[in-house]
């Protein structure tokens, strides 16, 4: 299905719900009439009791020593939202009278409405950050400005409504707010292919705050104002209650992934380690050394080249010790000063051959290399007249693609496979960093093909 | 220009120290590690830049530039190091004085590209196309990543601001490769002329697929062969791009040329 279809298709499903529960909270206020019951008064103080525990467990978060997500700011605010929704509904309203204060007056009844769709919309805007910060809702710099604009412009329309007598049509904004939101959000979430159970718990949210808000408005327009009861106190114990769910299965899925990546991080550092270790072996360095000084008799100059490419090479090192990655071309250069190394030392020359179509893109440290030496050893393209190694790389629409393959004699892949630990190393790097996967592809006599794919980030969450 | 240089081993800045002498616009004054001798002269003297090392065993290279530039707000800092320390390790108040950061062993290449930065010159690149062909960075021979990526920007330099095709280049570099080895090649040169190119810090080339053109830094290119075609009195030794086989094509028009500008010449002093 095409990605404008499934928006649609989305879109429709959850205005169809949207319209669903106004209706159920519509008929429920409208037919209820003017009944205060005890009952509503019970569901109010667990309501509060549930928006309590939330926060509690938010403070909770703030006050321990771990960092802090920013999911649990935004949850924060969200629940601060919808408690000052709740404090402004017309439960709230109705309660003033018990407390000795008249509730008949016309200015509560303004205040109340701006308040309480105020902070709906606040609430929102928290959910919307929500969604951005933490699921990293596609960066859209022009969007954000048009949601703004939207939300500022519909609560001016709003209040304008209100205040000029037309307050039979202040559902229209609401409306307006429903279906952008709706439209927007949907979006996002089809361009991000994430369909997951947190997403799903948030849409519920959206979902339910609109409609409770919209058949909240709509008793309020239709209904005398003093006689509604609405369903306010009904969805905010759903949308507590949602919300607690989605925070609990976030910060779940926030730990796990933690945990898996303090893993991966032990790990490629254990990886990175070896990889330094073994090309700063003392054969290595001596051996260029040894090289260098003959050089130094042979020519000044070439001695000079030969320093410069070794210290060079050596610098590498002590970078790749700070860091897992680096860019293409910079890793390129590695290769380079590699092979000429490689070529001061050895009788017979052999070339790399570049063909780099894309460059913009990082790969681990010396993950190429071992590729070359592999090649070098198992291709024997040195020992042959016109012997080279290409490295190829360009970008399809999903991956940045890199090929290494070389003239040689080409060997027997599956015997390599359990040899070369450089190649292991590497490969498990490419994985654990980039999501990449190495293929190796080699025939007696045709020479050797290896084929590196690399997900493009944005592509890389795609679950 | 003046400028400080302070390294408490002079030994690894004998290459450094040379090419400073050798170039007749700086003066230098070289400081071991004293803390206090350096402030007096600073404080005393006019001083544009200084050449720090980062680790020392009396200063830190870092500390001592906040110092001057307190005393010299406008001095131009390079650090030498022998450490992995990069631009975005500094601290933000050095940030505007540091212009760069050489790392031992020091290239030269690399320090002719800082000097010229400190002296706030436009680099030039020297194009000698009469006789060897050679490039020359602020009087440092440019060394080329292959000899094939070297011939292919001599190439381009005979076409005088026109642009390079590929198959221009491919008949003239490649004549006797089949063209899918031709072609894999070429892009090869390119991509090795490119990261030459951006070594050196003069990055007046523009590559696209099939094209390669010199983008306007090339005003700042001195070349022998331009110089003859826009008229200049050149020596001209009978040789044209050496040892390139191409530059045969060129050799009776550049004759021609230089002859009939000798003759214009000779005219000249002669009616004077």
């Amino acid at each position: 299905m095409k990605n404008r279809t499934k928006v649609l298709l989305f879109a429709l499903i959850n205005i169809l719900l949207i319209g669903t529960i106004t209706a159920i909270g519509f008929i429920s206020g409208y037919f209820k009439g003017n009944e205060t019951t005890t009952l509503r008064q019970v569901v109010n103080i667990f309501t509060s009791a549930a928006l309590f525990a939330l926060l509690v467990v938010v403070a909770i978060e703030f006050a321990s020593p771990f960092i802090v997500k920013s999911a649990t700011f935004t949850t924060a605010f969200v629940a601060l939202a919808v408690f000052l929704m709740l404090f402004t509904s017309s439960d709230t309203l109705n309660l003033l009278p018990s407390i000795g204060i008249d509730n008949t007056h016309i200015a509560y009844y303004y205040v109340f409405r701006i308040f309480n769709y105020g902070s709906f919309l606040f609430g929102l805007v928290f959910l919307y950050f929500f969604f951005k910060q933490d699921y990293g809702f596609k960066e859209n710099k022009y969007g954000e400005l048009v949601s703004a604009l939207v939300l500022i412009g519909d609560y001016i329309v709003f209040i304008v409504l209100l205040f000029f007598g037309y307050s039979h049509f202040a559902f229209i904004p609401a409306f307006i707010l429903a279906f952008y939101w709706t439209i927007y959000i949907t979006h996002s979430v089809i361009e991000r292919y994430t369909f997951n159970a947190i997403y799903l718990y948030s849409f519920l949210i959206l979902t339910t705050l609109v409609g409770a808000e919209l058949a909240e408005i709509l008793n309020y327009t239709i209904n005398d104002y003093f006689h509604n009861i609405g369903i306010s106190a009904y969805s905010s114990i759903t949308i507590i209650l949602f919300f607690f769910l989605v925070y609990m299965s976030f910060t779940f899925k926030m730990n796990k992934e933690a945990q898996k990546n303090e893993i991966n991080e032990k790990r490629l550092n254990e990886l990175q380690n070896n990889v330094l270790k073994n090309q700063i072996n003392p054969h290595f360095i001596f051996n260029t050394l040894a090289i260098i000084k003959s050089l130094y008799l042979e020519d000044p100059k070439k001695g000079s080249k030969a320093i410069d490419l070794f210290s060079q090479h050596l610098r590498a090192y002590v970078e790749a010790g700070e860091s897992f990655l680096v860019p293409l071309s910079k890793e390129l250069d590695i290769i380079t000063s590699y092979v000429d190394l490689a070529n001061l030392r050895g009788e017979k020359q052999f070339e790399v051959i570049y063909d780099i179509d894309f460059f913009d893109f990082e790969v681990p440290y010396f993950s190429l290399q071992p590729f070359i030496e592999n090649a070098l050893k198992y291709s024997k393209i040195n020992e042959k007249e016109d012997g080279y190694i290409e490295i190829q790389t360009f970008e399809e629409e999903d991956d940045y693609m890199i090929i290494i393959s070389d003239n040689g004699v080409g060997f027997d892949p599956t015997n390599v496979k359990s040899t070369s630990y450089g190649i292991k190393n590497s490969r498990e790097r490419l994985r654990l960093l980039l999501g990449a996967t190495v293929s190796i592809d080699s025939q007696i006599d045709k020479g050797s093909k290896i084929t590196i794919r690399i997900p493009r980030k944005d592509m890389r969450n795609k679950e | 220009m003046k400028i400080i240089v302070v390294d408490d081993e002079i030994k690894s800045l004998h290459v450094f120290l040379d090419h400073v002498v050798s170039n007749t616009n700086f003066e230098y004054q070289f400081f071991k590690d004293d803390h206090n001798q350096i402030l007096t002269y600073v404080k005393n003297n006019e001083i544009d830049g200084a050449f720090l090392d980062i680790k020392m065993d009396n200063i830190y290279g870092p500390d001592l530039a906040k110092e001057l530039i307190k005393i010299k707000p406008e001095i131009k800092i390079i650090f030498i190091t022998g450490l992995n320390y990069s631009y975005s390790t500094l601290p933000d108040d050095l940030k505007k004085n540091v212009i760069g950061i050489i790392y031992k062993p020091i290239k030269e290449v690399e320090l002719s590209k800082y000097l010229l930065k400190m002296a706030n010159e436009k680099p030039v690149l020297k194009v000698r196309m009469f006789g060897h062909f050679d490039c020359f960075m602020n009087n440092e021979l440019v060394r080329f990543s292959s000899n094939k990526s070297k011939e292919l920007f001599a190439l381009l330099l005979t076409l005088n601001g026109k642009s390079l095709t590929m198959e221009h280049a491919i008949t003239n570099l490649w004549p006797d490769k089949d063209v899918d080895k031709a072609k894999i090649l070429y892009r090869d040169a390119i991509w090795r002329l490119r990261q030459t190119l951006h070594e050196i810090g003069f990055e007046c080339v523009d590559f696209s697929r099939a094209l390669v053109t010199l983008n306007k830094k090339k005003d700042s290119i001195e070349c022998d062969y331009w110089d003859l075609l826009k008229g200049k009195d050149v020596f001209y030794n009978y040789e044209f791009c050496i040892p390139y086989e191409w530059s045969i094509n060129y050799e009776s028009e550049i004759n021609y040329l230089y002859e009939k500008r000798q003759q214009f010449f000779k005219k000249e002093l002669f009616m004077r």
